[in-house]
């Protein structure tokens, strides 16, 4: 439990920046957590749980509006950098209600996004990988020369259906040789371990040449490995070493998984072929059952029963009245036309809320005294009748007070 | 053998969880008769048809009797140790109670009327709780969006108020005076409209639309959609219409049900999670989702919790 | 006028429906019901095609089924310079390219060969060998992404390696966009998704149910 919760604090690389460009969504998972990573038209890193507050869509299934994240359901959208919703086309001319996509750290090193799964105020520092930090510094210096000849090359992200330590393990026995290709070679490597999710592979010859592998654990049983070759490279040069290593990445993966080979469990997956289909010996119906025809009126039928709002009259729907607030006695006013809400909120009283188009109940206040106005669609009629609770952001009050409970 | 007592008070799943009574006992689709009649002509009297129904297998039969009412022609059994089941046909799909019936399977009583006709679009099976087909097929803001073209368009996307009433006598639940703007509300492609619905929840995985018909205002289309619970994370949605629309084909109109089914398949897949997480306070509702919000309150009130996640 | 006789749910016939709005090429077409009631097993379809396949087009006074070679005419028919349209949907003047696209069309047939029947499984409850079809998706889907990204950081991003889009793109599309109704993850696979999207931007792109535009 402890080395998960270590695990849990650091610092995980998730994409290559370059994923990100032509407004981009990309779809990853982390320790469990299904997550998308995206970079706004401004420049700013995006990482955020991947599901809609709303429904509990995908956003991944979104759309990237360039300082938005649009949901496909019900085209809600959520700003960059807060993840707040901005809009909801349901409701084009309402301000947008108070939720969020849930949002993690980010910072951007080596040219990868990383995460870290922790609530803000808890976020560890950041351990830079001393062997790619040369190279970062190189790719920022004022040498125009330093910085034409490519120092590092990125290399293709590989999906692994092993388990994280697994795949580390498997990288001690990793080699390679940009020289010539050859997937057979086993020797003249050396593995280090660079970090706790990172390994650096290093040629023994005198070239000496470096790779350097992040750990991503998606889930159990699932890992993306990316990587970075340390160069100097030629820009031609780039894309013969992604395939290199690319062909020996693949052999260790299909060695792994052929290790692990893990079979995906479907729940609930389709009809169960071990059990016999035969049908059996007496067939006869169940015992009879003499049932209440169920009864309904046809829709659009005049008179169908049902609750009917109590007319609103017009001289009370807006008009001022008095709060008491029963714990912390006090009385205010609520004027025409402002919300029992947001007079609390004036005062300095927070109730919590959401919708606050008295929908979803979160504001849902207990009456102690006079006789609430109900102008909401959560509470059934009994709830109303009873007149013990309000829903404060939409309701108001039949009686000249009304006594809360705050 | 033979035991219906067996089951009847509670169910049980195969992995022993407690189903809820209210669902154990209820009516649910398992089969258009469609399929089971075509079943029955392609393999003879012994031609079985199987399915799952709240994670038990169940075996079903056509068997035509002399004499017999087509309603009393179908045996259905559990696969486990062949207990038989209480089946009935009606609205073109057989329901069967694993339990025992504690009430008749809904009323819809326009599909009675003789100039309606019924179809039963297909069944799909999806990878979702079939409480959060239900809820989906409760919703109108998702029409622009995932029904582009068909049932709305951008930027017609506002929900107007509409009304929410409860059915003391039969314990259902209305959205009177829904109306959306579409530009290609049924078949008969025309001009846009207006079209006005009434939703009405009748059973926890059971819902019907009412939609105005344009060449008779006063009348309904009937669509309803029937879902059979699997299991919890699966569901079989069976869309049966009540049409008076002649203007179009039976196959016309299978298939404009089919897209919008389907469109929504890619929605309900890729909801997290699959079960209908009630009483959780994870997923936020606006003002034009106060049909489902209330379908939510009334499947609490009537504790159900099959297909949902239970409180986690 | 062209005639297409296909199912609105149908993939093998949304390649072709596809490929026709992006040549911008107009249609009739005859509802051939696939389920629940297999019109395309009655006997007026299989007069048409024995195989009772879809999609079937009618065009020029004849009939041709099996959605690639559909492709291949829309194509040369409407896409090739004489007929002022873009040639890069099938490379004629190339045959090292017009092999690869040939390649490529053979990989999608296989690709929907497991992708389709495993959506079929879910949709419709069809029998079928689960593990070995996850397996092979697996292996196809995991050397188309590798491809896609390869060829974008080679400035080629269409699966031929080429600046516009093939046929082979068109085929290869469909059963990727259908990944999710066939029950298989497409998290592992972001070249994929870059791909599509891509392929969802171009005009006259046009979406099947499940199939969403790309803004």
């Amino acid at each position: 439990m402890a080395a998960e919760e270590r695990i849990e604090r650091a610092w995980f690389a998730l994409c290559d920046v370059d994923q990100l460009g032509d407004r981009a969504i990309y779809h990853t998972e982390l320790l469990g957590r299904e997550l998308v990573v995206w970079r706004a038209g401004d420049g700013t890193f995006n990482v955020w749980e991947n599901r809609c507050p709303h429904r509990g869509v995908r956003l991944s299934l979104g759309h990237h509006r360039g300082e938005a994240l649009q949901c496909q359901y019900h085209g809600w959208q959520f700003s960059s950098g807060s993840g707040a919703c901005r809009f909801v086309p349901a409701h084009p001319d309402a301000a947008a209600p108070a939720v969020a996509v849930k949002t993690w750290p980010v910072e951007v090193h080596y040219g990868f996004v990383w995460t870290c799964l922790v609530a803000v105020g808890e976020v560890p520092p950041f351990a830079p990988i001393e062997e790619l930090e040369d190279d970062a510094s190189l790719a920022a210096s004022e040498d125009a020369d330093a910085r034409s000849q490519v120092r590092s090359v990125r290399l293709r992200t590989v999906a692994i259906e092993a388990p994280g330590e697994a795949v580390q393990h498997a990288l001690a026995g990793y080699c390679f040789d940009h020289a010539r290709f050859d997937p057979w070679q086993a020797s003249g490597c050396v593995t280090f371990d660079v970090a706790p999710h990172a390994v650096m592979i290093e040629q023994l010859d005198d070239a000496g040449q470096r790779v350097v592998f992040v750990v991503q654990p998606a889930r159990a049983g699932r890992t993306y490995l990316h990587g970075v070759a340390l160069g100097p490279f030629a820009e031609a040069e780039r894309l013969s070493v992604q395939r290199h290593h690319q062909q020996r990445l693949n052999v260790m993966r299909d060695a792994l998984e052929q290790q692990f080979d893990q079979r995906e469990a479907l729940s609930g997956e389709g009809l169960a072929d071990q059990l016999p289909l035969c049908v059996p010996q007496t067939l006869s119906p169940a015992q009879p059952v003499m049932l209440q025809r169920s009864v309904s009126k046809p829709v659009g039928a005049p008179g169908l029963s049902g609750e009917k709002r109590s007319p609103v009259n017009p001289d009370m729907t807006d008009r001022a009245f008095d709060l008491y607030l029963s714990r912390s006695r006090r009385t205010l006013k609520v004027a025409a036309g402002v919300t029992v809400l947001q007079t609390l909120r004036n005062h300095g009283i927070d109730v919590p809320s959401s919708c606050e188009q008295g929908v979803c109940g979160t504001c849902r206040t207990r009456v102690i005294e006079g006789t609430p106005l109900h102008r909401d669609d959560f509470l059934t009629p009994q709830e109303r009748a009873a007149g013990d609770c309000m829903l404060v952001c939409v309701s108001r009050a039949a009686t000249g007070t009304l006594t809360l409970d705050l | 053998m033979g035991m219906a007592t067996m089951a009847s008070t509670a169910g049980e799943a195969m992995n022993g969880a407690m189903i809820d009574e209210v669902i154990w006992n209820d009516w649910h689709p398992v089969a258009a008769l469609d399929a089971l009649d075509a079943a029955r002509a392609a393999g003879g009297s012994n031609a079985v048809t199987r399915t799952r129904l709240l994670g038990v297998d169940i075996g079903m039969l056509a068997l035509p009797q002399a004499g017999a009412r087509p309603q009393d022609s179908y045996r259905v059994w559990r696969l486990d140790d062949q207990t038989p089941c209480h089946a009935q046909a009606r609205y073109g799909v057989l329901w069967v109670c694993a339990g025992e019936p504690r009430r008749d399977i809904l009323a819809i009583p326009e599909a009675d009327e003789p100039d309606r006709r019924l179809l039963h679009a297909g069944a799909f099976r999806v990878h979702v709780s079939g409480l959060r087909a239900v809820e989906n097929f409760l919703d109108m803001g998702h029409f622009p969006f995932v029904h582009t073209g068909y049932l709305g368009v951008e930027p017609y996307t506002e929900v107007a108020p509409y009304r929410i009433e409860r059915d003391e006598l039969s314990d259902e639940l209305y959205a009177h005076d829904c109306r959306f703007y579409q530009p290609r509300a049924a078949m008969t492609a025309g001009a846009a409209l207006e079209v006005r619905y009434v939703y009405r929840v009748a059973r926890p995985y059971s819902a019907i639309l009412y939609k105005t018909c344009p060449p008779q205002p006063e009348r309904f289309d009937v669509i309803a959609l029937f879902v059979q619970p699997v299991d919890e994370e699966w569901c079989v949605a069976h869309t049966v219409m009540s049409y008076l629309d002649d203007a179009s084909s039976d196959s016309e109109l299978r298939g404009f049900q089919q897209t919008i089914f389907a469109q929504d398949i890619k929605i309900l897949v890729n909801q997290v999670p699959k079960r209908l997480p009630l009483g959780t306070g994870d997923e936020h509702p606006v003002r034009a989702d106060a049909m489902s919000v209330a379908y939510r309150r009334w499947l609490s009130a009537q504790r159900v919790t099959y297909g949902t996640t239970h409180g986690r | 006028m062209l005639k297409l006789y296909d199912d609105e749910l149908c993939g093998e016939s949304y390649k072709v429906r596809l490929m026709l709005g992006l040549l911008g090429v107009p249609y009739e077409r005859a509802r051939i019901e696939l389920y629940p009631s297999r019109q395309n097993a009655a006997p007026d379809f299989l007069a048409m095609n024995p195989l009772g396949t879809l999609p079937l087009l009618e065009a020029q006074g004849a009939l041709l089924h099996d959605a690639h070679a559909i492709l291949v005419y829309l194509a040369r028919r409407y896409g090739g310079t004489d007929s002022g349209g873009a040639a890069h949907w099938l490379p004629l003047d190339d045959p090292l390219q017009l092999a690869y696209v040939q390649t490529w069309l053979g990989f999608a047939a296989q690709l929907s060969g497991v992708i389709f029947p495993m959506r079929t499984h879910v949709l419709h409850g069809a029998p079928l060998n689960d593990d070995a079809a996850r397996h092979k998706a697996r292996k196809l889907l995991r050397i188309l992404d590798e491809r896609c990204w390869f060829n974008e950081a080679g400035g080629t991003p269409f699966v031929c390696a080429t600046a516009a889009p093939t046929v082979a793109d068109v085929a290869c599309f469909v059963p990727v966009a259908l990944l999710d109704e066939a029950g298989i993850e497409s998290i592992d696979y972001p070249a994929l998704r870059r791909w599509s999207t891509r392929i969802k931007r171009l005009a006259g792109f046009t979406a099947m149910a499940g199939v969403y535009a790309a803004l």
